[in-house]
């Protein structure tokens, strides 16, 4: 039912004052959000597609897999033009994905994007992994074998 | 007691004739109450399809989840463990959105003196919504520009959420909109709302416009929410009570409660896969019609609804989803001296033809008195939407109305902009 305009608009705008600008103060942005944000526009601003022409037919097949399920939240760019190369960090970062809520990603589902994510590491990235490889110590050895399960091309 | 029955049967009738013009042929001059809001999605740095599907403002679980406990994402950890997600705004741009429409509208039958074809600037809103800290969150939908040229404070709350991610304890008040279950009254997808849930009284009883059930209510809401994390598959559980001023004499929203008590709504929803859910409503209410008498002597006359009813969706497919619903209901009327039996039911199926393009097809059916013959009104609906960007939506639909006989075919495009 309209009521005077004026009076509703003063009502509103109280409203939104004393909601969103009195805890304003105590919701002050963390500095380490304010980075993660940038990097994170950084990376949504790269390429939107890999060339996969050369890559062999199961892992074409993966790549549209890929991009179907991980657009579905964010940006296709965002893992394309991910700093993650290694294994065990596409490991963790799956899990992550398939255990949201709703996800509508299976199991199946998500170790064929791991191993596409590990072969595109291995072809795409290449010198980013070897240098993320010679980090390495205990683990290194482990990785190697882990891209070359996907990748029995991959030298190190 | 005075005999007014033919009286009021031509009230009834014009009602009835006015609210079906409101929900057919201008439904886009009211408020549509769901929106996209992509104030949310910017920060929460996440897609519209992370809480829409198949397209806004259709909530999908995720979304439903995400509005019960106060504008906190359900996300998990890295054990697969349920958790919440919480990104206050940290001033009004942060969480405001706004939306503007623009239809065009072509009606077979239209009463006399008005034009068949019609340009008309919908309303603009302003939707502002957030958590605030661990426990409190706020929303309110400002008007400045409805269909009508008015301005309305449509929708302002503040809630309370207490309790671990899988259980959610909530108290929420204020201008609300009472109805958990968006897909029956405003997710449908369609600019035409459904017959049974819609926000304009189609059930007239005497000289009483109706109750509907869709409009925003004065209300004060206890819930509890179960919710449950297995692999990446959620369910949840919703359990409501309410207790709500409900309908002044016109059919509309009352600022204050027009009886001596409170209207009462209990719900209960299951969510189930990504965006299945099934629930029930139960809605007792009362109001005063003629409350000074001045009508219809000896009024005032009390008027004594009850509503209830079950909805149920299911994505068939990835493509398809299947919506359905009913509502029956009860109005004791002092003035007719008797009962008016209502019953409303509609069925849709909504196809995405690609992404962010879905297609609609809806069958709408109310009878807003079952001891009455002939009066039945029916609908088919028709629609397509194209989602452009994230920020602009392209509508059109096709739409035939049959009241009692009289059909009406009416065409329409819309244009809606949401930022």
């Amino acid at each position: 039912m309209p009521v005077p305009s004026g009076r509703i608009a003063s009502l509103f705008v109280a409203f939104l004052i004393v909601t969103l600008g009195a805890v304003a103060p105590a919701l002050a942005a963390e500095p380490d959000d304010a980075a993660i944000k940038a990097h994170l526009k950084q990376l949504d601003a790269g390429p939107k597609t890999i060339d996969v022409a050369k890559y062999p037919a199961d892992q074409k097949a993966a790549y549209k897999l890929f991009v179907t399920k991980c657009s579905k939240c964010h940006t296709i760019a965002r893992p394309i033009n991910s700093d993650f190369v290694l294994p065990a960090q596409w490991e963790r970062y799956i899990k992550r994905m398939v255990f949201k809520p709703n996800s509508q990603m299976s199991d199946s589902d998500g170790k064929r994007i791991y191993r596409f994510l590990v072969y595109d590491a291995s072809v795409r990235k290449r010198d980013l992994l070897k240098k993320a490889l010679a980090r390495l110590s205990a683990e290194r050895q482990e990785a190697i074998e882990k891209i070359k399960s996907v990748n029995p091309a991959f030298t190190p | 007691m005075k005999d007014h029955s033919s009286h009021l049967f031509t009230v009834s009738s014009a009602f009835r004739r006015l609210a079906l013009f409101l929900i057919s042929s201008a439904s886009l001059l009211f408020p549509a109450q769901a929106r996209a809001v992509p104030a949310y999605a910017r920060l929460y740095d996440t897609k519209c399809e992370t809480c829409h599907s198949p397209l806004p403002p259709r909530l999908n679980n995720t979304g439903e989840v995400f509005r019960r406990w106060g504008y906190r994402l359900p996300d998990a950890d890295e054990n697969g463990r349920l958790t919440m997600k919480t990104v206050p705004a940290h001033g009004i741009s942060d969480a405001a959105s706004i939306s503007a429409e623009f239809a065009a509208r072509h009606d077979q039958n239209v009463d006399p003196g008005q034009s068949k074809s019609t340009l008309e600037m919908g309303e603009v809103a302003v939707i502002a919504g957030t958590s605030i800290g661990e426990n409190l969150s706020t929303q309110a939908i400002f008007v400045p520009r409805n269909g009508e040229g008015g301005v309305e404070l449509e929708n302002a709350q503040l809630q309370y959420n207490h309790g671990v991610p899988s259980h959610q304890f909530s108290l929420r008040a204020g201008l609300i909109e009472p109805f958990l279950w968006m897909k029956a009254t405003h997710g449908t997808l369609t600019p035409t709302k459904t017959l049974a849930f819609s926000e304009e009284p189609l059930i007239p009883v005497g000289s009483f416009p109706g109750f509907a059930l869709a409009p925003n209510q004065v209300a004060m809401e206890v819930g509890y929410t179960y919710t449950r994390l297995r692999n990446g598959k959620m369910w949840t559980t919703m359990l409501t009570a309410g207790a709500l001023n409900g309908v002044d004499e016109t059919g509309s929203a009352a600022a204050r409660n027009t009886t001596d008590g409170m209207d009462v709504l209990l719900q209960a929803i299951q969510l189930f896969g990504a965006r299945n859910s099934f629930g029930g409503f139960y809605y007792k209410g009362r109001t005063v019609v003629d409350p000074f008498g001045l009508l219809f002597p000896p009024g005032p006359f009390r008027d004594h609804f009850t509503r209830y009813g079950a909805m149920a969706n299911y994505a068939v497919l990835d493509r398809v989803d299947l919506v359905g619903a009913f509502a029956d209901g009860k109005d004791r009327s002092d003035e007719l001296a008797g009962n008016v039996v209502s019953r409303g039911a509609y069925a849709q199926v909504d196809v995405t033809i690609r992404n962010r393009w879905i297609a609609n097809y809806r069958r709408d059916y109310l009878d807003p008195n079952r001891n009455v013959s002939g009066d039945l009104i029916r609908a088919h609906v028709l629609s397509t939407t194209y989602q452009a960007e994230d920020n602009l939506f392209f509508t059109a639909e096709y739409q035939e109305t049959n009241d009692a006989g009289s059909k009406n075919h009416g065409l329409m495009a819309v244009i809606q902009l949401v930022y």
